[in-house]
This record gives structure tokens, sequence and C-alpha cells, in this order.
């Protein structure tokens, strides 16, 4: 092997053009768990937010110290001058302002352990929930936002946009529609990040609740289990029946043997549209419709399995079944115990490529299915954007909860995976 | 093989119990269906009312034409459409198939992170439906998504993809690129470059053959056989496919130029009810994957060469 330099420059040039091809592979998914943890808001507003930044929402963890910003706001308040933490207390109600100016008058220290807190630390602990609540209700006001109060306020660009959407530039008609789809919420939020920049820390938040709304809205937790039991069965009746048949065709010896298997493998060829619709028919006839049994029973019996499972049972040494029948074994005792024990990794193969094939199958289950509790993950996802409307951030969580198992079943049987289109030759 | 035969006596008892499950499936399911789709097709039924025995009208509906203001037109001109749908959309056959070998051949180097990357090129594969689909939706929205994005660095703006009439088809098309290129057919070509044996690269070298002409005189011939293997099976797959991408992303797509044949398919069983119609296009794709495949294996059997 010549490490010529010319060698060594092809390599470094396949590692640049690889590595292009696999960010190339890489980013979308990137970009799909990324908007399946933005809120509404940001997955609409910021498409180039590569990574999280200002959540629209106070946490209590974004003020940095509670005591020290109430007492700025209990002053502002009292203060003629026209300020951003005036405007603010202007806007709060009754209670949290008590709350507010009580916090403020009082020096909070913190609890040592063990020992019994105050009555001013109790206020304090107690009472940021009803603070928080109280600002995060000052955000979605229309009129938070006021040229007087924050004149002296820079807005970074982003808030920029949307104040002259808001407010409407050169005469354009002001866009109105933007204080119901949440990004009025957003847009304060970034109003008072830019007012208090030493007060308010943002942090980076990972909307993960996004993934509880899926999952808990509206059954699809009931979608998640259908998809799981039904690929379980079909895969284990299909590996079941197919190494029976495959055991015969590859072993056994019977009147038309090729002719039928010639017959399996022609059918490898045939559309499934065209058996898509008497199949259809008969299920319904037979009561089905809508029902795992239609889901599970049509979909086990393919040639593909068979054919794969026979070429390797052929291809396996002779001997040991030579000297188990040989010893009187029963033909189902050199199934169980020679031939299957022998065949571990064309059946894990064959295991694995059903698992993704029924996983991700989309057409059948559409067709047979008509009422949401029965849907599987694909049609579920498909019948989504009825359901909820154009919602990206939820769309997306929902196709990450679709993947990761796939995702997770190739991580782990990869070796057997490609093992399986060695030996079948044919896509999953 | 033969000693076996002679071992395994003849036994058709035991073989049926062998089959019975599998075959009774097969046959109910599979075999049984495909005739009862050629009888299908000559009924027209709604699946309510009852099936109303139509001989070839329906194959005259689909396929025929009739005079109209004194020109020729067509019985079913949508059909035609979605035919020529298919069949460009089967364009990304050859590019699918050029590039798996190109990523091939160059994983096939002695590098280092050979698996590493064989890993990252078989994720979207791995993940292929609907799940991807919608990603793919979401990246091609021309407000918000990450290609318009992207583009924009460069001055290129205002891209409709999926919702233009002519961009929508190659959208598809890049999408199915990008996530078919890594795949089963890179693995196959893989294993297939392996087979090659390395002398013959080494002699040409001595007779001072370039990177190129190596492809052309050893490489490529010797990966015929996958070559045609997977021309094969990805022409089959092409003629039935595009119902998916075409339901989720587009929903046959702006005035009908997403719809494939098995979209057509669906939409006159599944939508309008006309169970016979649908079932005689089934039958005109199923005369048409045949054709093609007979016409490939007589052709392209003589191109391949084992060495």
């Amino acid at each position: 092997m010549n490490n010529s330099p010319r060698r060594r420059t092809t390599h470094a040039l396949s590692y640049v053009f690889l590595t292009l091809v696999g960010v190339t592979m890489i980013l979308p998914f990137y970009w799909m768990i990324l908007t399946s943890l933005k809120s509404p808001a940001q997955g609409a507003l910021d498409p180039t937010a590569w990574w999280p930044t200002v959540p629209w929402q106070l946490a209590e963890t974004d003020i940095r110290n509670w005591p020290e910003f109430s007492h700025k706001l209990a002053a502002a308040g009292k203060a003629q001058e026209p300020s951003p933490a005036g405007k603010i207390w202007e806007l709060l109600e009754e209670k949290p302002r008590q709350i507010f100016r009580d916090t403020s008058l009082k020096d909070p220290t913190p609890v040592r352990r063990g020992a019994r807190p105050k009555p001013d630390q109790i206020v304090l602990e107690s009472d940021k929930g009803i603070m928080r609540s109280a600002l995060n209700a000052i955000l979605q006001r229309p009129d938070f936002h006021d040229k007087t109060n924050f004149r002296a306020v820079e807005l970074s660009g982003q808030a920029l946009r949307l104040r002259d959407q808001f407010a409407g530039v050169n005469g354009d008609e002001p866009d109105r529609s933007v204080e119901q789809s949440g990004q009025l919420n957003y847009f304060n939020r970034l109003v008072l990040d830019a007012s208090f920049p030493a007060d308010i820390a943002p942090t980076h938040r990972f909307h993960w609740e996004n993934y509880t709304t899926v999952i808990v809205e509206t059954h699809f937790a009931r979608v998640l289990f259908n998809s799981v039991f039904i690929t379980l069965v079909v895969t284990a009746g299909m590996v079941l029946t197919s190494s029976l048949a495959a055991f015969a065709f590859a072993r056994l010896n019977f009147r038309g043997r090729d002719k039928i298997f010639l017959g399996y493998l022609a059918t490898m060829m045939i559309p499934s549209a065209v058996t898509m619709i008497p199949v259809f028919v008969l299920v319904r006839q037979l009561g089905w419709a809508n029902s795992y049994a239609g889901l599970i029973i049509p979909v086990m019996f393919t040639a593909y399995g068979t054919f794969m499972l026979r070429q390797f049972f052929m291809g396996v040494p002779a001997d040991l079944e030579e000297a188990a029948l040989l010893d009187g074994c029963s033909l189902w005792g050199i199934y169980r115990h020679v031939v299957m024990p022998l065949s571990k990794p064309a059946l894990a193969a064959l295991t694995i490529l059903t698992f993704m094939s029924v996983w991700r199958s989309f057409m059948w289950p559409l067709i047979v299915t008509h009422t949401r509790d029965m849907y599987t993950l694909p049609v579920a996802l498909a019948a989504f954007r009825e359901m909820y409307g154009v919602q990206w951030h939820l769309m997306m969580t929902g196709s990450v909860i679709m993947i990761v198992p796939m995702l997770l079943v190739f991580i782990f049987g990869q070796r057997y995976f490609i093992e399986g289109i060695r030996l079948g030759g044919v896509k999953g | 093989m033969d000693r076996l035969t002679v071992l395994y006596r003849r036994n058709n008892l035991a073989a049926l119990a062998f089959l019975a499950p599998n075959l009774a499936g097969f046959l109910v399911f599979t075999s049984l269906p495909v005739l009862a789709a050629f009888g299908l097709s000559f009924f027209r039924w709604d699946l309510f009312s009852a099936p109303e025995f139509v001989g070839l009208a329906n194959y005259f509906d689909l396929l025929g034409w009739h005079a109209e203001e004194g020109r020729t037109a067509s019985n079913d001109p949508e059909f035609w459409q979605y035919l020529g749908n298919t069949l460009f959309l089967m364009l990304v056959i050859p590019l699918n198939m050029a590039g798996s070998m190109f990523l091939a051949i160059v994983l096939n180097q002695k590098l280092r992170c050979r698996v590493f990357f064989r890993t990252i090129f078989f994720l979207p594969t791995v993940c292929a439906g609907v799940g991807i689909m919608l990603l793919w939706k979401w990246i091609y929205d021309p407000d918000f998504g990450l290609l318009n994005n992207f583009l924009s660095l460069f001055g290129v703006e205002g891209l409709l993809w999926l919702q233009s009439y002519y961009w929508a088809k190659p959208a598809l098309m890049i999408m199915t690129l990008w996530a078919g290129i890594g795949g089963t057919n890179m693995i196959l070509y893989l294993a297939g470059l392996q087979t090659i044996s390395p002398e013959l690269f080494e002699a040409a070298e001595i007779d001072g053959a370039g990177a190129w002409s190596k492809f052309i005189h050893i490489t490529y011939p010797m990966l015929m056989p996958t070559s045609f293997f997977i021309f094969i099976t990805s022409m089959i797959a092409g003629f039935q496919g595009g119902f998916e991408m075409a339901y989720v992303m587009t929903q046959g797509g702006p005035a009908g130029s997403t719809t494939t044949v098995s979209y057509y398919i669906y939409d006159h069983a599944f939508r309008f009810f006309n169970m016979g119609y649908a079932a005689a296009i089934a039958v005109v794709l199923f005369v048409f994957v045949l054709l093609v495949t007979l016409v490939n294996w007589k052709y392209g059997g003589r191109k391949v060469q084992y060495v």
C-alpha cells in the first residue's frame, strides 16, 4: 500500500467530500429536533434560530434577583418620570402590586439549614409564582409596549421588525393579526429583556412540554400503542410462518415445490395497488374493517420473508441435518433444533427489516382504519394537520416520536440490517 | 442439495404442514386478490349498491379516446397526466444509482472513519416514512423553511417548491435523492465493489490506466449485475410509488402535478368509490410493470457480464 502524495490528496479530498455529504444528511434531522423543541411563536418567527433563544414567557430562574427587581419596580412606580419599570408597575393588578411592594421593603436573607424561615422569607418564596404570573400577564397586553416609556430602550432588529408590523410603517396598515398568534407575547418579552438587561437572564429553554402535549392530546398514546402492538405481532407472525415455509421450500421434497415457489417469486413483482382493493373488500366483508385483525392479518404474508430465508437455509451445510436424520429426528425436530438455531443472523435480519417496514407502513393502515383511535403512527401524523392546523413544532414532535424507535432498532441491530440487505438484496 | 433430496424422503403431508400457514395466508391475501382485481375491473361497483357488469367499459374509459370538436381527445386525460408524472418521478432512479455508486466508490477506500460515514449516510433510509416527509414539507416551506432561508444567503429568493406547478416534482425528487442515496443501493454497491479482485486494478495501473479509465473498464462493468438488479427493483417500485409523498406532502400537488398512478387508484377506490375503475387502473399498471420488467430482462440480461 503505497503512501504516495497522490493517494494522500485523494484521501484528503474524500474526507472533505464525505463530511459535506454527512452534514447534508444530518442537518435536516437536527432541524427537525430543534423545531420540535421550540415554542409556537419562536418556530414561526425565527427560522434561522439554530439554537433556541429568547423564550416568550418568564420562568422563575429568569429573574436574577427577585428582591432587587421588585425594589426597582416599586421605586419606579412612585417616580414621575415615564420608564419601562413604571409602565410595568402601572399595569400590575392590586395583589401583585402589594407583594412587590412588601418584598421591596424587606431585605430577605437566605434561610440557614434547619433554621425557621422568617415572615419576609416565606413571602418571597411562595409569592414568586404570583409575581411571575403577573409579569407574564403583562407580557400579553398589547399596550405594554409604549413608545414614551420605552424610548430609551435599545430594541434588537427582530423587535424593531415586529414593532413596525404592529404599528404599521410608512402608511401601511398596522398588522393586528400578530396579536392573536402569540407573537405579541414574544415581542413584549424581547422588549422586557432589552429594558432590564442586568436583571433578566433569559434561560435557553427547550420546550420539552411539546412532547407531553403531543402524547397526551387526544388519542396519540393510543396511536403509539397501536403501532407498537401491530408491529410486534406482525413481525412475530411473519418470521414464524416464513421460516416454516422456507424450510419446506429449502429442504423438503414434495410435489410441485418449484412451481409453487415460482408463484411466490412472481407475486413480488405485483404492484401492491392491485391487491389492495380486493383485500380491502374481503376485510370489510369479514368485518375486520377498522380493527386490529384487519391491520395485522393481511400484512403478515409477503413472499419476501420466505424468499430470503430460503436463500439462507439453502446455504446452511447439511451435515448436522444428515446426522439428525440418521438418528431418527422428526422433521419438526430438525426445524426446531438444527436449522433455526443456525439461522440466527438471517432471522435477526428479517425481524429487523419487517419491524421497520411495518412501523412505517402507511397505505394499508390508511385504508383499513377510519376512526382516530385505530390509527397507526404514520396515519395519525398525516392526519395531524387536519386536527391541529399548521403547527410545525407539534408536527416535528410527532415526527421525532415516529423516528426514534426506528433509529434505536437500527443502532442496536445495524449488523443484522446490513446482513439482511445482502441476503435478500431488496429494499426493506 | 441432491444428497439432501435423497435424505428427505418425499413427504407431501409433512410439507403441507410446514407450508400451510404461510401458503394459506399467501393465497388468500396475495394470489386470489390478483385474480379478483382482474375480475373486479369488469364491473362498476361503489361498495354500497350491487355491482354492475360492464365488460370492457372501464378499460375503454381509461385508455380510449373519443372525438371532440373535430379532434380526438382521450377519455381520461388525467390518467395520462398522472402516468407522465410517475415516469418523470422515476427519472430520479439513474441519478440515485449514479450517486450511490459514486458514494460507494469513495467509501470503499481504506479511510479511517468508514463505518461512521456509512452509518450516517444510512440514517435517512432508516427513518424514511411519513415523519421524514413532514420534515421535508417543513424544510420546503416558502416562508419559514430551512431551504429558502439557506438559499436567501446566496440571494435566491421566493421559490415556492411544493406549491409550484413546475417545481413540485423536482422538489420531491430532491427529497427522494436525499433519502435514498446513502441507503440500500450504496450498501449493495459496496458489497459488489468488494468482490472485484484488486489484481485487476493493479494490472490496469501497470498498463498505465488513469482513474477514469479504471472506472469505465473495470468498476462499472463488474458492478453490472448489481446495477441491473437495482435498476429492475427500482423500476418496479417506481411505478407503484409516490403515494405517500403525494398524500402527505402535496395531496396530489398543484393542479395534479404530483399525482401518481397509485394515488389515482387510491382516489378512485377510496374517495370516489369507483372500485371497478380503480381495479382497471391497477391492472393496467400491472401490465406496464410486467412489460417493463420483461423488456429489461431480455435486453439487460445480455449486458450483464460475468468475468
